[in-house]
């Protein structure tokens, strides 16, 4: 599991996921993940290269996002392969943070009031 | 056609088994959906165990792990303290980020990518049987 970071131009935080988000996965990079959703007002977490993802993973996805939350921040997920978006779907996690296959799209929801 | 793999529960097993269900996925004739559903339900069952369960005996909790094809049932054997989670009901799905709170989605995932659940505790061993489209 590798986590990078990117600031864009229009200053949203682009968190990029590579590989399996199980249990294993989700221990690497909850620090780091943690601690990118706490400094920043507006996360999109890029899914697209996450093969694998179960509720180990969910869980830091849903914790990061409600921190960011009750900093009036917002986070957004970008472009789950088919299957993962099936558990974010599933799990009810969609309820909660929105996903999105669109870069822009993505930059606006995070940006949000 | 069956498929066996034994495993302590520790974290550092879950790796081998992920990898163990995809090495088998192809000799089982199993579609990439099936494959996640069966690497999905192993994870949450797993790592349940891993994290919750109490060694019955001194020496931690042995796990033994069957995929059978047609039709699709993967079985979950260990020796530790029996716990039944099909008995419990699955969290309710949070209304709000606000009222989320960390865990309980496992279970909910379990049964939704599973047709069937089984649970089945004696001589020392607990047995999960899980079904599968």
């Amino acid at each position: 599991m590798d986590i990078r970071f990117e600031q864009l131009s229009s200053g949203v935080a682009v968190i990029r996921l590579k590989g399996r988000l199980d249990i294993t996965g989700a221990m690497k990079i909850d620090v780091q993940f943690a601690a990118v959703a706490a400094a920043n007002r507006a996360v999109v977490v890029d899914l697209g290269e996450v093969e694998f993802l179960a509720s180990m993973g969910l869980r830091t996805l849903i914790m990061g996002a409600k921190s960011m939350r009750s900093k009036a921040g917002r986070m957004v997920l970008y472009r789950p392969i088919p299957l993962v978006e099936e558990v974010l779907v599933t799990s009810g996690t969609t309820t909660l943070i929105p996903v999105v296959h669109d870069l822009a799209e993505a930059e606006a929801q995070a940006q949000a009031a | 056609m069956i498929r066996e793999v034994q495993l302590s529960a520790e974290v550092a097993e879950m790796p081998r088994l992920a990898a163990w269900v995809e090495a088998e996925a192809p000799g089982l004739g199993l579609s990439d959906r099936q494959t996640y559903a069966i690497q999905l339900c192993l994870e949450e069952v797993v790592a349940n165990l891993v994290m919750h369960a109490r060694p019955a005996a001194g020496a931690g909790i042995a796990v033994t792990v069957r995929i059978e094809d047609a039709p699709l049932r993967v079985t979950v054997e260990d020796d530790a303290e029996p716990f039944d989670l099909t008995a419990l009901a699955p969290a309710a799905p949070a209304s709000s980020l606000e009222a989320a709170e960390a865990g309980g989605l496992g279970l909910g995932l379990v049964t939704a990518y599973t047709t069937a659940r089984e649970y089945r505790s004696e001589g020392g061993l607990n047995r999960l049987t899980l079904a599968f489209d």
